[in-house]
């Protein structure tokens, strides 16, 4: 589903990722994990063809991931860092507007706004314009945005920064029957109890490069720690980043 | 999916237009206002002046220069928001997020950019000339010939508003280039008057100096014929659809290449250093880097710094109220009324703008272990020192270029020192009275009433700027020094008495401003 291969960019002579490989298979729930400024928002972005590469490719879904491959980004979705909603729109205008670029069918729509709004508490609250929402609601109403056009592939940046903790669960439950369902979950996190909690393998970037990946198993059998927490291995792993 | 972007556009702009405060509904009102019953008939009389008066051989050049000047100022005016839309906004970062191919997206921005920084004047105005040159010429398809012209004009100049901004993010950081082009921008209302009072006196004068442009308009602007008038609306489709053409895969490729969007700010390396310093001092720095780091800070006083330079060249130009009205000594009573008015404004406004700047970072400031006495005392020195030094400056190089007396220039100087001293705290007192914080025009710092009443103030000091001059005026030509040093004893009381001022504007440091927080 998610193939990335000798994946490098360059900022100046600066690299931020460097020779990046690894693979996420259908119906994975993959945690791309690392300390401030290790990379991972610029591999996110080469993954959804923001970004060139400055060497090394991506391909997504079987197809090499550019920018202007319309029908490839129809079968995927964003969740970025930061909940930006475009222009001055009202939540409902906002979603609107996303089932049109997905091309929803008025049923489909009306169906999983209903299911999603409930999910996330957000009843009642579609109309009013998105600059006077909190943190939270925003980044609720990207994530429906985000999920209800049910992507092959979703890239989650941070996605539970600012929500509320039944809202949290309620993700994390969804992100689960949704991986079962056969679709994939791209995860990158601070959070590393969520990523215990719920990545089926881990991939921990330090600098640019990656470090170790595997299932938390896996990682803990690495460091020669059977019992330690993701978060001791994870600073065994980044040298205590 | 052009249609798609648009529509969610336009509710954008529909909904921002409908969040309007009250006040800023009546200030776009009074604005609207002012366009329609002032300038459009100004403009179309000037016009007409011209197009019905000038004899054929100035119509090519007349033309040229109307069509250049317009494409530079609309340029330059649409650089912000080029730079706003395509730079500063996540909106192209998101948009691409979501199945939309960069030139979808480009060419719904272009749109969106074209109707509502270009067309929207360009169209008028080529009307204008289409309908005045088609009433001079009696040929109504001039109007035709004329509107094609003018929406070609109008692709060119977002052509150079495009170039311009991806040239300077070739050498600057964006962040930096929203800063310099803002700056740019707000030129452009200069150029607007330099056209309009430079253009129209010496307007015969330019003319005989520019190329012979008749080739090109001969037959498609006026004296129209057949074959010259569909040529030429043939060649200006062509050349604005290869304009937009090749702008959209200039573009395309900007986006692809990750080059449009991008933050790529560059940052300094510096050694971190804390030499120990007095709070006086730490809290001037602080003002003094706040406002050299950022070309919008220096954009934002710059029309006030100049505006007694402008006030000067005005009076010197004017025969009216030059010499000839009075005596030589009608230049001295000007150089000191300027002297008053100009410091009156800058200090007001200045103080005003630098105080209310601290609300942005006001409870930053009130954890620091700094007394308000300090905070104030180096708000009024920070003013002091940005004003009274450049004023004077500005004067000595005055009184070198134009004939004024070296009493004159003493005089302006106790002015210009006595009125910084009294007027800045009341600038501060003002800009702390309910200062705003904006995160997307941080430069926006006033409320609403006080920005009227520094306005007022401005516009009152201008206007009375003459009447001060011939106040300072004797009877037979002679400047009178009595009611001059009447005035100057006012002020040094005044700036004694301001030290109450610089009490109460420490009393809001010590209980808190009243900010108005936006976006």
């Amino acid at each position: 589903m998610i193939k990335a291969d000798g994946l490098t960019k360059h900022f100046g002579s600066k690299p931020a990722v460097d020779k990046l490989d690894f693979e996420v298979g259908k119906g994975e729930l993959f945690a791309f994990l690392g300390p401030n400024g290790s990379g991972k928002s610029t591999t996110i972005r080469m993954l959804m063809g923001l970004l060139e590469p400055t060497d090394g490719s991506v391909e997504i879904l079987g197809e090499e991931m550019r920018l202007d491959k319309t029908e490839l980004k129809r079968r995927i979705s964003f969740v970025p860092d930061t909940p930006d909603i475009i222009g001055k729109l009202s939540g409902r205008e906002y979603l609107n507007f996303v089932a049109s670029v997905y091309g929803m069918g008025q049923e489909e729509y009306k169906q999983e706004l209903e299911f999603f709004l409930e999910l996330f508490d957000l009843e009642g609250k579609l109309d009013t314009l998105v600059k006077n929402y909190s943190h939270g609601m925003r980044q609720k109403l990207v994530i429906i945005g985000a999920l209800m056009h049910h992507p092959d592939i979703i890239f989650l940046d941070e996605p539970t920064v600012g929500l509320d903790p039944k809202s949290n669960r309620n993700l994390k439950n969804y992100l689960r029957g949704y991986v079962a369902d056969g679709h994939t979950v791209f995860l990158t996190t601070h959070t590393l109890s969520l990523a215990e909690e719920i990545a089926d393998r881990i991939l921990i970037i330090y600098n640019g490069v990656a470090k170790e990946s595997g299932t938390l198993g896996e990682l803990r059998a690495l460091v020669g720690k059977p019992d330690a927490s993701l978060e001791d291995v994870f600073l065994e792993l980044t040298e205590g980043d | 999916m052009i249609r798609s972007i648009l529509r969610v556009e336009k509710r954008s702009m529909i909904n921002y237009f409908r969040a309007l405060s009250d006040s800023k509904k009546v200030i776009y009102g009074l604005v609207s206002a002012v366009i329609a019953l002032f300038i459009v008939p100004s403009v179309i009389s000037v016009l007409s002046l011209f197009i019905f008066n000038a004899p054929d051989k100035h119509l090519s050049g007349f033309i040229l220069l109307a069509s250049a000047a317009a494409v530079l100022i609309l340029a330059l005016l649409a650089v912000n928001s080029i730079i706003k839309e395509m730079f500063m906004d996540r909106n192209i970062q998101l948009y691409l997020t979501f199945p939309i191919s960069p030139s979808s997206l480009f060419m719904a921005k272009f749109l969106k950019q074209w109707l509502t920084n270009t067309v929207s004047i360009m169209a008028p105005l080529g009307l204008a000339f289409g309908v005045l040159f088609a009433l001079k010429e009696g040929q109504w398809f001039l109007t035709v010939t004329h509107l094609v012209y003018f929406l070609l004009l109008s692709i060119l100049s977002m052509a150079v508003a495009y170039g311009l901004v991806f040239l300077v993010t070739k050498i600057l950081p964006a962040n930096k280039v929203s800063e310099v082009l803002t700056f740019l921008g707000g030129i452009s209302f200069v150029l607007v008057y330099a056209v309009l009072i430079v253009g129209s006196s010496s307007i015969e004068d330019i003319l005989v100096m520019l190329p012979d442009a008749a080739f090109i308009y001969d037959g498609f602007l006026y004296n129209l014929n057949f074959a010259g008038g569909l040529t030429g609306i043939a060649v200006s489709i062509v050349t604005g659809t290869v304009l937009v053409m090749g702008l959209r895969s200039f573009v395309v490729h900007a986006f692809k290449s990750g080059w449009v969007g991008e933050h790529g700010a560059k940052r300094e390396k510096k050694n971190a250093s804390s030499a120990a310093s007095t709070p006086l001092k730490i809290l001037m720095l602080k003002d003094f880097k706040l406002t050299l780091r950022d070309f919008k800070e220096w954009a934002v006083l710059l029309p006030q710094y100049l505006l007694p330079g402008v006030m000067i060249f005005f009076m010197y130009t004017n025969s009216a109220a030059g010499p000839e009205s009075g005596s030589v000594n009608m230049y001295d009573a000007q150089m000191i009324a300027v002297s008053i008015s100009g410091t009156i404004i800058i200090s007001l406004y200045a103080g005003a703008y630098n105080t209310a700047r601290d609300a942005g970072h006001f409870e930053f400031l009130k954890t620091l272990p700094i007394k308000s006495a300090d905070i104030v005392k180096a708000k009024y020195l920070y003013n002091i020192l940005t004003i009274t030094p450049v004023y004077l400056a500005a004067g000595l190089i005055v009184w070198l270029v134009l004939p004024i007396s070296m009493t004159a220039l003493l005089y302006s100087m106790v002015f210009i020192i006595l009125v910084s001293l009294a007027m800045v705290p009341a600038g501060m007192l003002a800009g702390s009275t309910q200062p705003v914080v904006s995160t997307k025009n941080p430069t926006k710092r006033l409320d609403t009433a006080t920005n009227i009443i520094l306005s007022f103030v401005m516009v009152v000091f201008l206007l009375t700027a003459g009447l001060i001059s011939l106040l300072f005026m004797g009877g037979g030509g002679e400047i009178n020094f009595f009611i001059i040093n009447i005035v100057l004893a006012v002020l040094a009381a005044a700036a004694g008495a301001s030290v109450l001022f610089l009490k109460n504007v420490e009393k809001r440091y010590d209980k808190g401003f009243n900010i108005t927080y936006k976006d």
